[in-house]
């Protein structure tokens, strides 16, 4: 190759992405606060959102977004605790999230919203301990999270009253942000027990741990789609924050996002077509909404 | 968009009106100094006219950060990868790719160290140079049993040189929070005037995520809008009735302190510093939009506009999950999770961009840029996935002010535990902020700082 069609390769690199973007069906945004804000979740069969946000200058707060009226609720208006990770049920009879009350150790409140009994689940060993990224399996019995206390960061999972702890993973390196398969056979998490922050794929019961997807930077918060066929994630082996979009057998990695800011935190809408992130634009965290098939398509 | 009031302090002790009125004594505005040479302070012109103190409050992992140690044993080493930057020599992990590709404006130290495990006292002995001599925090210290922060240090040297180009009446030493600096159980003595008393304390502005700047110390005019402050009227009407609340004694050194806070805040000269949407947006967006970026941003204003020392502290509430306690960088839990969401990429913007901005505005030059925290983390992860206190070795960087670019001072062991090379210490970081600013050796000894140990880091400048 010359040096000639070198530079002229390097050239339409750097147009490439705005080119192709300009035929791109664009992400819808949903907020315009630009508040730090994490976690979130669909529910109400997609119209709305639940999450976590720095609304107040001290605290954290559950926030549930309303996508038709663009309205924010406090989710919990009453306490002055710091409130996040939120996670429902399927059946939404139970939600479960993450509680500080200005203490270092993160305490799980399990919350029965038809009877109104709360438990709480204390993570064992030194006051500093926290859960993370609670999720309900799909039949809603257990709540698989991430944890840190004696024994490292790992995953675990509770029943439904905070008691009988399961470990899932006890290796080396730092495990987390597990993510639960529609059918509640398989969980895809990140691990770094070899090295980098890697995708790993386990049974519902921490069998038959094995890599999914790597790279040489850290790889974070996978996501299935709702048929199950498909997982989102973030990834920075490209050198910034972007999300990417792998088929459930290590297939067919894209990348969806193309911004010099990051992009974090994807999770599915309901209809499966659509994926909802958190992008950093401008110095500021607003939700997008991105057409995969529409987005894929323009950035092939 | 410079306001007063609606803040509420919150440290160990609580806030009483009282105490705060002590605090409000504290406001600053570097008294002249009785004994000293005028010779002696009539130094040079100095490489640095401005320090910026980036401050990392809660102690940042040196592992995760500017250290990497990708060959140490897996429970050391952590989850980050360690990438390449401009630097021959230099590696930093994957959460600062930015800096990564900005490296030729700074240099990097990794061979810090301090002298005690606690953040209010490290953090004292930190902006100090020394332990006080009753032990500070953990014993029966106070403020006033500290040595001067180098900021003090320099405020009062520079109030005694100060130009009539220095039109501006500005502060000599700024920090920026939304309140005093130290921990969940309270503020680190040595954050100002320490053994020179109340008057050398740093004046204090805090900036919200949005610009919003505001002087939390002046919160007993509650009520009281930058518009309303043009009439004298009113505000002297307000002052009436807080003296009929106030003792004398208390109020004989508030009074004073409020009448320099007035003069400031109804500068338009003044104002139009604090008011960052003079800012262009894309400006204000690259900084980011929290807390620490947009202080960055009014930081690198009031450098613009002469204030000799300006120290940007972290958060506060950057990334708080435990309400009310500003743990900044104090990741004792969920370590990985935080720096890889928040601690990390927030860091690598704001001061990627600071540096950027003083470079392409020609300010970099004259101005010396420090960030570093009190201490680094524990190189071996913890029992729980991850890292606690470690003052034995951790980083800091510097750029501009006639620090050479481009280099890696000092190194630390194959697992990021101990100096490999000589150790630098507290005293030598002050000793070089205030050599590059124009406090020289001669100067120090005169004023009575700095001296034990104390010598500008080797290869740095």
């Amino acid at each position: 190759m010359t040096r000639g069609q070198i530079l002229l390769l390097s050239c339409l690199s750097l147009v490439g992405p705005a080119r192709q973007f300009a035929t791109a069906a664009e992400p819808q945004r949903l907020t315009r606060d630009g508040q730090l804000k994490f976690s979130p979740v669909f529910i109400d069969q997609g119209r709305r959102v639940v999450y976590s946000a720095h609304n107040q200058p001290q605290r954290v707060s559950i926030i549930r977004l309303d996508l038709a009226s663009g309205k924010n609720t406090v989710h919990y208006p009453a306490g002055s605790d710091s409130q996040f990770d939120i996670a429902f049920s399927a059946d939404r009879k139970i939600e479960c999230f993450a509680r500080s009350g200005g203490i270092r150790q993160l305490s799980l409140v399990i919350r029965h919203t038809a009877t109104k009994q709360e438990y709480l689940f204390h993570p064992p060993g030194a006051l500093r301990s926290t859960v993370r990224t609670p999720r309900f399996t799909p039949d809603g019995k257990r709540i698989v999270l991430t944890l840190n206390a004696p024994g490292g960061q790992q995953i675990v999972s509770l029943d439904l009253q905070g008691k009988d702890l399961r470990k899932l993973t006890a290796s080396n390196g730092i495990n987390g942000w597990p993510a639960i398969s529609p059918d509640g056979q398989t969980i895809v998490f990140s691990s770094s027990r070899k090295g980098p922050l890697d995708l790993w794929l386990m049974d519902a019961d921490g069998s038959n741990q094995r890599p999914f997807a790597g790279s040489p930077r850290r790889d974070l918060y996978p996501a299935w789609s709702p048929d199950g066929k498909r997982i989102a994630f973030t990834s920075a082996r490209d050198g910034n924050q972007e999300i990417y979009v792998i088929d459930r057998d290590g297939t067919n990695l894209r990348r969806l996002t193309h911004h010099k800011e990051r992009d974090m935190f994807p999770v599915w809408h309901p209809d499966g077509r659509r994926l909802l992130t958190i992008a950093e634009r401008g110095g500021r965290f607003d939700f997008y909404l991105w057409d995969v098939k529409a987005t894929l398509a323009a950035t092939r | 968009m410079l306001s007063l009031g609606s803040y509420r302090v919150r440290d160990c002790q609580g806030v009483s009106r009282r105490s705060f009125l002590k605090a409000s004594a504290a406001l600053p505005f570097a008294a002249g100094l009785a004994g000293v040479d005028p010779r002696v302070l009539a130094a040079e012109a100095p490489k640095a006219k401005s320090v910026m103190l980036v401050w990392l409050i809660g102690g940042p992992s040196h592992l995760d950060l500017f250290d990497p140690k990708p060959r140490a044993p897996d429970l050391y080493r952590g989850p980050f990868s360690a990438i390449a930057t401009r630097t021959p020599g230099l590696q930093v992990t994957e959460l600062l790719p930015r800096l990564a590709n900005s490296s030729h404006r700074f240099s990097v130290v990794r061979s810090n160290i301090n002298y005690h495990g606690g953040h209010r006292e490290a953090g004292s002995i930190g902006m100090t140079g020394y332990l006080a001599p009753d032990g500070g925090e953990g014993g029966q210290g106070s403020p006033a049993s500290y040595q001067p922060h180098f900021g003090s240090i320099l405020a009062r040297h520079r109030s005694r040189n100060r130009l009539k180009a220095d039109s501006i009446d500005l502060p000599g030493f700024v920090s920026l929070a939304r309140g005093p600096i130290g921990d969940g159980v309270g503020p680190n003595f040595g954050y100002g005037g320490g053994t020179w008393g109340k008057g050398h304390d740093p004046f204090m502005f805090s900036c919200s995520e949005n610009g919003k700047v505001s002087i939390p110390e002046l919160k007993l005019l509650d009520g009281l809008t930058q518009d309303r402050l043009a009439n004298r009227r009113e505000v002297l009407s307000k002052l009436d009735a807080l003296r009929r609340r106030a003792d004398q004694t208390d109020f004989t050194k508030w009074d004073a302190v409020y009448r320099r806070a007035f003069n400031l805040i109804s500068s338009i000269d003044a104002n139009r510093v604090f008011d960052l949407t003079k800012e262009n947006d894309r400006t204000r967006d690259a900084y980011g939009h929290t807390s620490f970026g947009q202080s960055a941003l009014l930081g690198r204003r009031l450098v613009e506009a002469g204030v000799p020392f300006v120290q940007v502290n972290w958060s506060q509430f950057v990334e708080v999950l435990f309400p009310n306690r500003d743990y900044g960088w104090d990741t004792h839990s969920d370590n990985f999770g935080l720096m890889a969401d928040w601690h990390g990429p927030l860091l690598d913007r704001t001061l990627s961009v600071l540096l950027e901005d003083l470079d392409q505005r020609g300010l970099l030059e004259t101005t010396l840029v420090c960030c570093m925290g009190e201490f680094g983390r524990t190189p071996r992860i913890n029992s729980i996935g991850s890292r606690d206190h470690w003052h034995q070795c951790y980083f800091s960087v510097w750029a501009g002010g006639g620090i050479e670019p481009g280099r890696v001072i000092g190194q630390s062991d194959k697992n990021g535990e101990l100096p490999a090379t000589d150790p630098v210490t507290p005293a030598m970081v002050g000793s070089t902020m205030l050599e590059l600013a124009g406090v020289t050796s001669a100067t120090r000894v005169q004023l009575q700082v700095l001296q034990d140990g104390a010598r500008v880091i080797d290869g740095l400048v």
